[in-house]
């Protein structure tokens, strides 16, 4: 791809991940802690697209300033270190399993290293271990829904592109 | 139906991982209990800090007193109840400990000047926002 228009595609793809995170704030959910993660599908679309480091890019740039839209700084931490973790999951599982995994099952995975990722980050910031059994089973009952979503989500997004726009993946 | 928009073998080792960390965390739970912030009672007679103590936030406590010798004679004493804190006698001059409130949030304390005596909670208040809800 062109670079000038790689640049324009990530732009777009982080601010759509942006407008998703932002939005997921208003959209109520059972649990305390526990998110849609629709951003998520941004994050498999560039590594479809493009490959681990533009993922990691748009992960790192779409938690920041996703972050100080949500007007809390420590918000920034959680974001990132839940961001990073299962970026790098689902990028293993996406560049080195392809044949193993369906798009719902790595984007599973993420969800739930996501919450790990936060969770242990909260542990740390609080200073005990407790937080990490506490939350962890309510979200990870909510990760397999919001995964499996998400996944086929993105299933239908690289299909269109590709039919569309002639993209190969 | 698309073949691609099936699951695939290795996604039931992620499934499998989901039950594993549940597993895992409701062991901890039933090991360890809920997680409660860390709420300590902290017992300071001039400056040093002689006793200290955990206590949980929404559980039943039994109740206890503590009797503190503060030196020459001097005493009061702690009841510690599920409503909280309290310095239920001491024979200092002005009293103002016994008429001290009951504390029970983090950051409270009851002050007995004469026998620079201290009792304070001390702990993060904690609540269900411990994962911030801004973060995802």
């Amino acid at each position: 791809m062109i670079k000038t228009r790689k640049i324009t595609m990530l732009a777009i793809i982080i601010s759509q991940a942006l407008v998703l995170h932002y939005i997921e704030g208003f959209i109520p959910v059972l649990a305390p802690g526990a998110k849609l993660g629709l951003a998520n599908i941004m994050t498999m679309v560039t590594l479809a697209l493009f490959g681990f480091r533009e993922a990691m890019i748009v992960v790192i740039i779409r938690s920041v300033l996703g972050s100080l839209l949500g007007g809390s700084v420590t918000g920034i931490l959680y974001s990132l270190s839940g961001g990073i973790l299962s970026g790098l999951i689902m990028s293993i599982l996406y560049l080195n399993f392809p044949s193993y995994f369906s798009l719902m099952g790595i984007s599973t995975a993420g969800a739930v290293f996501h919450n790990i990722g936060q969770l242990l980050t909260a542990s740390w910031i609080f200073g005990t271990i407790g937080i990490l059994y506490t939350y962890l089973p309510v979200l990870m009952l909510a990760a397999v829904v919001t995964g499996y979503f998400n996944g086929l989500v993105t299933r239908y997004i690289l299909n269109y592109l590709q039919s569309k726009l002639e993209i190969k993946v | 139906m698309d073949k691609s928009m099936k699951l695939k073998i290795g996604d039931i080792f992620v499934y499998l991982f989901i039950l594993v960390l549940i597993g895992l965390s409701l062991l901890g739970l039933k090991t360890m209990g809920v997680d409660r912030s860390n709420t300590v009672v902290q017992i300071q007679l001039d400056g040093q800090v002689i006793d200290s103590f955990e206590v949980s936030q929404d559980g039943e406590i039994e109740t206890r007193e503590i009797r503190v010798d503060t030196g020459q004679g001097g005493y009061n004493i702690v009841r510690v109840t599920s409503q909280g804190i309290a310095v239920i006698d001491a024979n200092c001059p002005d009293k103002l400990c016994v008429r001290s409130p009951i504390i029970k949030v983090p950051g409270q304390s009851i002050v007995c000047i004469p026998h620079k005596f201290v009792v304070r909670i001390i702990g993060e208040n904690q609540g269900d926002n411990a994962v911030d809800d801004t973060a995802s």
